[in-house]
């Protein structure tokens, strides 16, 4: 068995239903025997260099996989007669492959992947947690800042009463004395 | 008398051309990644010399095949835009 890897660009303009199709399709056609799909990696829509077909976007999808010539023949083969594959390569990994070792490969990707989600799942626990410490801190302290321009309009006006009462009387006791 | 023509001593820097992928093992030569390969193309899409890239031999004829199949697959153009 021989490690290939498979580039091509789908229709961009295709729904969501027969792109699931399509792939279904060339899935069907590697995955026969002992050969297996090792990974399925869909860059989705780019801009494409050159038009292909007069159109300037394509939807890349990489298919790596461990199988033999015939089926990389009809595959090809198939890709060209498929209107919904606007281009293909395909190219040879590697001559002979350990399955084992593959295998063992993709268990490890799969779990890196996994790591991966559950890190970016726990960052966001985190930074969710954090924004509402924050949001509740924000709050916390315009209460408190609310609580304190309160406080001061109290001591202002308290203040200005205080002002206003001894001047008065002093007033008061300056005009007997004259 | 006729002027002579003054002799002008040819001013050439000899900066030592190192293969970028030599000095960065890191590099890595991929045609899915045409970001590090459009360093090694002219604007119109051309692939540059070794004479002038410097890259080393083994690293050049990587490269080659690699802006090749990235033009194949539309990542690269063949013919670039031509510059104003």
């Amino acid at each position: 068995m021989r490690r290939y890897e498979t580039v091509f660009i789908a229709d961009p303009d295709l729904d969501d239903e027969s792109r699931g199709a399509l792939f279904e399709r060339l899935r069907g056609i590697v995955e026969q025997g002992e050969s297996f799909i090792v990974r399925f990696d869909e860059w989705g829509n780019r801009k494409t260099a050159y038009e292909i077909k007069k159109k300037k976007r394509g939807y890349y999808v990489l298919m790596e996989y461990c199988g033999t010539a015939d089926q990389v023949s009809e595959l090809e083969r198939v890709m060209r007669i498929d209107d919904r594959v606007l281009k293909y390569l395909t190219i040879l990994l590697a001559d002979r492959v350990d399955v084992e070792e593959v295998r063992e490969e993709m268990a490890r990707e799969q779990a890196e992947k996994e790591a991966r989600e559950r890190e970016r799942a726990e960052a966001k626990a985190a930074a969710e947690a954090r924004k509402a410490e924050a949001e509740a801190a924000a709050a916390e302290e315009e209460a408190r800042k609310a609580a304190e321009a309160e406080e001061q309009a109290k001591t202002a006006e308290a203040e200005e009463g205080e002002e206003q009462a001894p001047a008065e009387p002093e007033t008061q006791e300056e005009t007997p004395e004259e | 008398m006729a002027a002579r023509p003054v002799r002008r001593k040819k001013r050439f820097y000899h900066r030592r051309k190192v293969c970028r992928f030599c000095a960065d093992k890191s590099l890595t030569i991929d045609y899915k990644e045409p970001k590090t390969l459009k360093y090694f193309t002219t604007e119109r899409g051309k692939i540059i010399p070794r004479r002038i890239s410097g890259t080393c031999a083994k690293h050049q004829r990587a490269l080659t095949t690699a802006i090749k199949r990235a033009r194949h697959i539309a990542l690269m153009p063949y013919v670039g835009s031509v510059p104003e």
